[in-house]
Formats: structure tokens, C-alpha cells, sequence
């Protein structure tokens, strides 16, 4: 196997397990990222992520977990790592803080050497039903991405009941075979363009103004976060594999 | 039999497993129930269903040679086995399949480095097919 390549992110060197034959989905994300302020987070909930930050080499899960801190965020984790050799899953998931009620940015890439799988989404942080105002400035924005994505080859509704009842109408997931250039560069291309998508309202994003939607947006957070935490599937089986501590540091990362 | 295969490439496979594993994962075939056991860093392989297993994983012996050789991509064997939907029970009927998983890295990784093995398992999906 040939060296690992590593790229330049906020003064850190990352492994990006290009070197593999994994598309370069790491770079893509950095490129974004790499514009604004972000500062990274030590400890989450009273513990430290210090292991998950400087990256894990276990037989079964190798990579790192990464929460920054960044403007009218709670936190930003990007994440980047191989399981058992084989699949390669790429995360980038950012929480707003009680402040701004931002949609929370999904973005999450699994690729074999076969197929790409993706989820993208931005998750509303209140009612749809009550607030369409919500819908007609976080997410209709998505409206033109959807339209073109949605019909790729592969895409499907997601497996998950619980998944799907905290997502927006504009997610996307499915998996895509890499059977040719189109494919790969259509789904770097989802990613990117939710991605910026997300930082565009984000730069724009206003605090509210009332402590009653405040405290709706904290609570929802909180369950939203409840719900994650105690439905990811691939999260118990691989605690099984790699033990119960690391799969907690790495949900509390993301979550 | 697979249940020959799989034996077989338990003794050759390469991967080191956590010596603290002591659990035991029944694996339904076409042609036979087999009880794998993991502990103290080893795996052994036994005919019939232990009771006292903590999972209970079904499988055909066309799939199995799927996974193994590659021809089923890893991230559907992820989906099957690891993050199952609460409703589907159509692979694992009880517990999880974890443990599973680590017998089939181990197998994979055989079937690529070692040529006895791999001519074993072609071999027999060749006499699957006809």
C-alpha cells in the first residue's frame, strides 16, 4: 500500500486515504471550510474528545472525529474514516447554536470501491406546518439541487423511520454505483452544493429575538439529538466492535 | 459444504482478533447451522446451534460466497448486517451481527492473500452454480 497522502486543514495535517482510490471528498470539504473561522473544541458535555480529535487506528475503525467551535454554531464536526478497510465515511454535521434557528447541516458520504452512498439534508429546527416563512428561506433555496440530484441513479428514501420524520423535503440519500465519471462527479457535486448552500445562509443568519423561540430551538436540539443518539444502528454494531467509550465520544461529536 | 470453506479459511485467515471477545454467533446455511466462537482472541467454528449464542444470523450459501469473494459490494453487506432496520429481521434473528462481521474481514482478506483459499470457495461456487 503506498504512503497516506495527507492535506492541510487549519494548521493540522489530515490523512485523506486518497491514496486508496476514495474520491478526494475530504479536499472538498476543506476547501469550503478552510475560508472561515473555526476554532477546535477540546471537551463536549464535561469530556474530552481529545482521542477522537487526534485520531483513532483501531483494526476496525481508523480516522479522526472533529468538533470546531465557528460563529452562530454550537459546534461543526467533520469527520473522515475507513471501517474494517473497506468503506470510507465522511461526515460533516453542524449544530447552530440556541441563537440561530439555521437549519442543522447533514452531510454524510460512504464509498466502497463500488459505490458512493449519500445523505444530505438540512434539518429544520422548527414546525414546518407553523412557521412556512422557515420553509421559503432555509429550504426552498434547496429547490433547483433537489430537482436535479433527486432523479441519480440510486437515490432512494432513506431505510430509517426516525431518519426520515426529523428531515426536511428536500433531503437526498441513496446509493450510486461508480461505474462511471458522471456518477462520481454528480455526487461531489450534491455535497458541494448543499454545502455552500448552508454557508450562504449561514453568513446571512440573524439571531431571533424572542427567548420563547430560544428555548424551542434549544429543546428541539435536544431531542433531535436524543433521537440520533439512540437509533444509529452502525453506531451499537460497531460499539460492539470498537467498544461502547469510543462510540460515545464519537456520537457526542457529532451530535 | 461451506461449512468446509468457512473452516477452512478460519484456519488460514490472517486477522488478529480483541482478546476480551468472548461470545459465541450462530449462522444459519442451506446445507447447516454453525456456531462460531470468538475467545480470547480466537475464532473456532463448530457444527449445529449453540443455545446459549448471542446472535443468530441467516444466511444463503451463494451470499456468503458473495461477500467473501467480493461480487457483493461491502456496503450492502454493511447495511444487511450492521444497521439493520428495526423491522426487517429477514438476516439477523437475534442479537447483532458484529461479531460476524470480523470472521468476514478476516475471510475476505484470506480470499485475497491466499490462493488455496480462494481456489477453495471459487471452487465451490462453481458447484453451486452448475
Amino acid at each position: 500500500m503506498s504512503k497516506e497522502e495527507k492535506i492541510s486543514f487549519k494548521s493540522e495535517m489530515l490523512p485523506t486515504f486518497s491514496e486508496r482510490g476514495f474520491q478526494p471528498i475530504l479536499e472538498r470539504f476543506c476547501s469550503v471550510l478552510d475560508e472561515h473561522d473555526l476554532q477546535p473544541i477540546d471537551t463536549l458535555e464535561g469530556r474530552s474528545i481529545h482521542p477522537l480529535r487526534e485520531g483513532i487506528e483501531n483494526p476496525f475503525l481508523k480516522g479522526f472525529f472533529k468538533p470546531y467551535k465557528m460563529d452562530k454554531c454550537e459546534k461543526i464536526c467533520l469527520s473522515h474514516c475507513i471501517l474494517m478497510d473497506r468503506i470510507l465515511v465522511t461526515a460533516l454535521i453542524t449544530i447552530p447554536d440556541d441563537d440561530h434557528e439555521l437549519p442543522m447541516l447533514v452531510l454524510e458520504w460512504s464509498e466502497t470501491e463500488n459505490s458512493i452512498s449519500i445523505v444530505v439534508d438540512f434539518i429544520p429546527l422548527v414546525d414546518l406546518v407553523m412557521r412556512e416563512d422557515y420553509r421559503e428561506k432555509y429550504l426552498d433555496p434547496l429547490d433547483p439541487y433537489w430537482t436535479k440530484y433527486k432523479g441519480l441513479p440510486g437515490m432512494e428514501p432513506n431505510r430509517f423511520a426516525w431518519s426520515r420524520m426529523l428531515f426536511s423535503p428536500y433531503y437526498l440519500s441513496g446509493a450510486i454505483s461508480k461505474e462511471n465519471e458522471q456518477n462520481k462527479r454528480d455526487c461531489m457535486d450534491v455535497i458541494k452544493s448543499y454545502l455552500e448552500l448552508w454557508i450562504n445562509l449561514w453568513q446571512k443568519g440573524e439571531p431571533v429575538e424572542d427567548d420563547a423561540t430560544r428555548a424551542y430551538i434549544k429543546e428541539r436540539k435536544t431531542k433531535i439529538r436524543e433521537i440520533f443518539r439512540a437509533n444509529d444502528e452502525g453506531a451499537k454494531t460497531m460499539a460492539q466492535m470498537v467498544g461502547q467509550e469510543i462510540i460515545d465520544l464519537l456520537l457526542l461529536c457529532n451530535f | 459444504m461451506i461449512i468446509e470453506v468457512i473452516a477452512k479459511g478460519i484456519e488460514l485467515m490472517p486477522s488478529a482478533l480483541p482478546k476480551e471477545w468472548d461470545e459465541s454467533t450462530v449462522v444459519r446455511l442451506e446445507d447447516g447451522v454453525i456456531t462460531i466462537t470468538f475467545r480470547r482472541g480466537g475464532v473456532s467454528i463448530t457444527q449445529g446451534e449453540s443455545p446459549e449464542a448471542e446472535s443468530v444470523i441467516k444466511l444463503t450459501n451463494k451470499r456468503l460466497c458473495g461477500i467473501i469473494d467480493g461480487s457483493i459490494d461491502f456496503i450492502t453487506v454493511w447495511r444487511e448486517l450492521a444497521e439493520p432496520s428495526p423491522t426487517d429481521r429477514t438476516s439477523i434473528l437475534k442479537g447483532s451481527g458484529a461479531k460476524l462481521f470480523a470472521l468476514l474481514d478476516g475471510l475476505i482478506k484470506c480470499y485475497q492473500s491466499n490462493e488455496n483459499f480462494k481456489r477453495l470457495l471459487d471452487n465451490y461456487k462453481t458447484r453451486i452454480k452448475a
